[in-house]
């Protein structure tokens, strides 16, 4: 598998390097290129810890804006007190200002001025194609940044019978531990994603992709909190394709945009806004990129006709999922079931 | 059934005689598996057998050993109980386990919610410092709903 990684670099990087180079020429040109993105970006990536009830927790996280807002994994903060970005050796004070446990990420704001110049700024890129190499920097245990490489290996909908609320991205990026919440670049330096998970046995983890953090960005800064979406609908596979669709309406929840805009079940749903619905998993990837109070279209298939129905959409009900708010203190010390 | 075969045989084996120092060497063969039957038993056999020659010497009564089975059972449980707890009423102890603490007390235990901010630094002192690569992962949407 590591051959294949260096196959795929060396076509990135272009056929003159493979073609007649000396193999010692193009090993240091790909090192140069890892060691140049690593080192241009570490400055971004930043130590997260936090106290909860078990005892001190670390991980990775890194600058998103030079605001100071930090980006890292809703489970290293959520619930936990004395939360401290560690920047060159120095613990700064940061306050958990956004949680979303739909999508497992977590906003941080960094206390002070000294903050870091440098930022990784999230794309629109939602998906990144197979394989491409890809590094991930982040902080193993009481070690410093050091930037991986790897490639990207596939997508991931679901685990077992349930289904993240976005598409994850599959990487073989041996992750180590303290690195949950590391950015994943491509070779540019532009930001892929944050790690959310890895296994260190299988060398594999998964990062959440970097549109998907950029339109959480996005609700914060315009409305102060995440506003994630609600359209009122329960689908599921129909038996039988129609127009190229398997997604059936099987209910709709009262009172919900869905019903007030007149969806009902056994309506097959072809698309959500650009986004075309073949497979149920498919509006779980879409839906997320709608923003509470904002329009989309919906295209149906009703009894053979097709229809569009504009839905405003509604605030996602379970307030587990939501926002702890910056002022509300975490709540350490209960006892899960 | 004629016994008159049996009659024969009888007849014929009263004139047989014996080998010569037939006699004497059945005597000797007898002495022989003797000693070896004695030294075949196991140490086992051998300790029961010991034991209960000293004991048979000792003209013990035989309700003896049955008080002295009781008075050890008595003192057993004697022991046992009076054997002191290494925990003073009240005190808990702390120990790595599944979970990260382990809290064992006579008393009933209550449970409140404070903040973070309001708890002592037991947990950070005792436990060393965990280094995330397993976060949760996003939420599961079940069934599939939007």
């Amino acid at each position: 598998m590591a051959g294949a990684h260096w196959v795929v670099v060396l076509f990135c990087l272009g056929p003159g390097h493979v073609h007649g180079a000396p193999q010692d020429q193009v090993s240091e040109k790909v090192a140069s290129c890892i060691g140049s993105v690593t080192q241009q970006k570490t400055p971004a990536v930043v130590r997260i810890r936090s106290v909860d009830r078990h005892g001190e927790l670390n991980g990775t996280g890194f600058y998103m804006d030079p605001s100071g807002l930090v980006c890292t994994v809703a489970e290293l903060v959520e619930g936990c007190g004395d939360v401290s970005v560690v920047m060159d050796g120095k613990s700064v004070p940061a306050k958990t200002v956004a949680v979303d446990t739909r999508s497992g990420v977590a906003f941080l704001r960094v206390e002070g001025t000294n903050n870091s110049s440098c930022f990784l700024t999230p794309g629109t890129r939602t998906n990144a194609a197979l394989l491409t190499p890809v590094i991930g920097i982040g902080i193993p245990k009481d070690q410093k940044a050091t930037g991986v490489l790897g490639m990207v290996s596939g997508n991931a909908t679901h685990e077992g019978e349930r289904f993240f609320c976005v598409p994850q991205i599959e990487a073989t990026i041996p992750m180590s531990e303290g690195e949950a919440g590391a950015p994943i670049l491509d070779l540019s330096g532009s930001l892929l994603g944050m790690v959310i998970t890895g296994n260190t046995q299988s060398g594999i983890c998964r990062f959440l992709p970097a549109g998907a953090i950029a339109k959480l960005h996005k609700d914060f800064i315009r409305y102060g909190r995440f506003q994630q979406a609600w359209v009122g609908t329960v689908v599921e596979e129909a038996a039988v394709p129609q127009g190229n669709s398997r997604t059936r309406i099987v209910s709709v929840e009262p009172e919900s945009p869905a019903e007030k805009a007149g969806l009902r079940p056994g309506d097959i749903i072809l698309g959500i806004g650009s986004n075309s619905i073949c497979n149920p998993e498919d509006v779980l990837g879409a839906s997320f990129y709608l923003t509470a109070g904002e329009s989309v279209n919906l295209t149906l298939l009703r009894s053979g006709n097709l229809k569009k129905v504009s839905i405003r959409c509604g605030e996602y009900p379970d307030p587990a999922t939501q926002v702890t708010g910056a002022d509300q203190p975490p709540i350490v010390g209960q006892v899960n079931p | 059934m004629s016994h008159e075969p049996m009659h024969r045989i009888i007849r014929l084996k009263r004139y047989e005689q014996p080998p010569e120092g037939y006699h004497e060497n059945f005597l000797k063969e007898f002495h022989r598996r003797q000693r070896a039957e004695l030294l075949k038993p196991s140490i086992s056999t051998l300790l029961t057998e010991r034991i209960s020659a000293i004991f048979s010497d000792l003209r013990v009564p035989a309700f003896a050993y049955a008080g002295a089975a009781a008075l050890a059972i008595l003192s057993g449980v004697v022991i046992m109980r009076l054997t002191p707890s290494s925990q003073a009423p009240g005190a808990y102890s702390v120990s790595y386990s599944t979970y990260p603490v382990t809290i064992q007390k006579m008393q009933p235990v209550s449970l409140r919610v404070e903040p973070a901010n309001q708890l002592p630094n037991l947990p950070s002192q005792l436990f060393p410092p965990s280094f995330l690569l397993q976060a949760r992962p996003a939420s599961h949407e079940s069934p599939l709903s939007f």
